[in-house]
């Protein structure tokens, strides 16, 4: 191995133990938010939550997961053509997601569970935090997806692919969560 | 290359169902056991999670330099 390829290699571990430390640092957030849903609620849920559009955003969060691993597989392999065209997918499944949720679900929230009632709180705070996370991820997504377009990664090195794919699939990992959180624990 | 690439769209697409029946599954046992229904949901999160994790994350690499399986 040359001295180029070792250090890449170290550079690779260290960059992805820097990425995960900081996911298991925003996960506390989320946690903290999580524990304060059932320390305010118990397991109690509005009957009006609109069960049937939580279901269909999660599904549209699992498919861009799906298509952002394709998209890693696509670069890892020098298919950069499949890459930008995964990952574009992969950014508009995330912007549907944006809009579903703050164009339909909070406008219907708004009125069986307003911000001052205690599930409203949990409700809110719970799926702005993580539209907030869903923005800066399509945010970084695009990001990869302009380098690529410049040809900015190789088969040897994608780590800003990478790095930005499983940051998406760690906000994927946050809504597995929430959505059973906030949707389907209660009567 | 295109037979590794093939192989990883078939577990891609094997993850991305299994994910999907473990959404379709937490959605009836909502629906239908609301008693009981915390600890299932709890229980099918974490199987999510760890699909995930060691199929889309690759968690397992975390502290490996090579590119493993993605390769």
């Amino acid at each position: 191995m040359t001295v180029a390829a070792t250090t890449l290699k170290y550079q690779i571990v260290n960059r992805r133990l820097g990425l995960w430390l900081f996911m298991v640092s925003e996960s506390m957030i989320f946690l903290a938010l999580l524990a304060s849903r059932f320390y305010m609620q118990g397991t109690n849920r509005p009957a009006e939550v609109n069960q049937t559009l939580g279901l269909i955003i999660t599904s549209i969060l699992l498919l861009s997961s799906f298509t952002a691993n394709r998209a890693e597989v696509a670069i890892a392999h020098g298919d950069r053509s499949s890459f930008l065209r995964l990952l574009l997918t992969t950014i508009g499944l995330g912007l549907v997601f944006l809009a579903g949720v703050v164009t339909i679900e909070w406008p219907e929230a708004l009125h069986f569970a307003p911000p001052s009632t205690g599930y409203g709180t949990a409700f809110f705070a719970l799926t702005g935090m993580h539209a907030f996370h869903v923005l800066t991820g399509v945010f970084i997504l695009a990001l990869a997806f302009l380098k690529g377009r410049r040809g900015g990664y190789t088969v040897d090195d994608h780590w800003g692919a990478e790095a930005s794919i499983v940051y998406w699939h760690f906000v994927d990992v946050i809504w597995v969560f929430v959505y059973p959180t906030l949707y389907l624990v209660g009567s | 290359m295109q037979h590794g690439t093939a192989a990883l769209l078939r577990q891609g697409v094997m993850v991305f169902v299994g994910l999907a029946i473990l959404t379709a599954l937490e959605f009836w046992v909502a629906a239908s056991h609301s008693a009981t229904a915390l600890w299932f949901l709890a229980l099918i999160a974490l199987a999510k999670v760890v699909v995930i994790g060691t199929y889309f994350m690759h968690a397992g690499q975390v502290f490996r330099g090579e590119e493993g399986e993605r390769e």
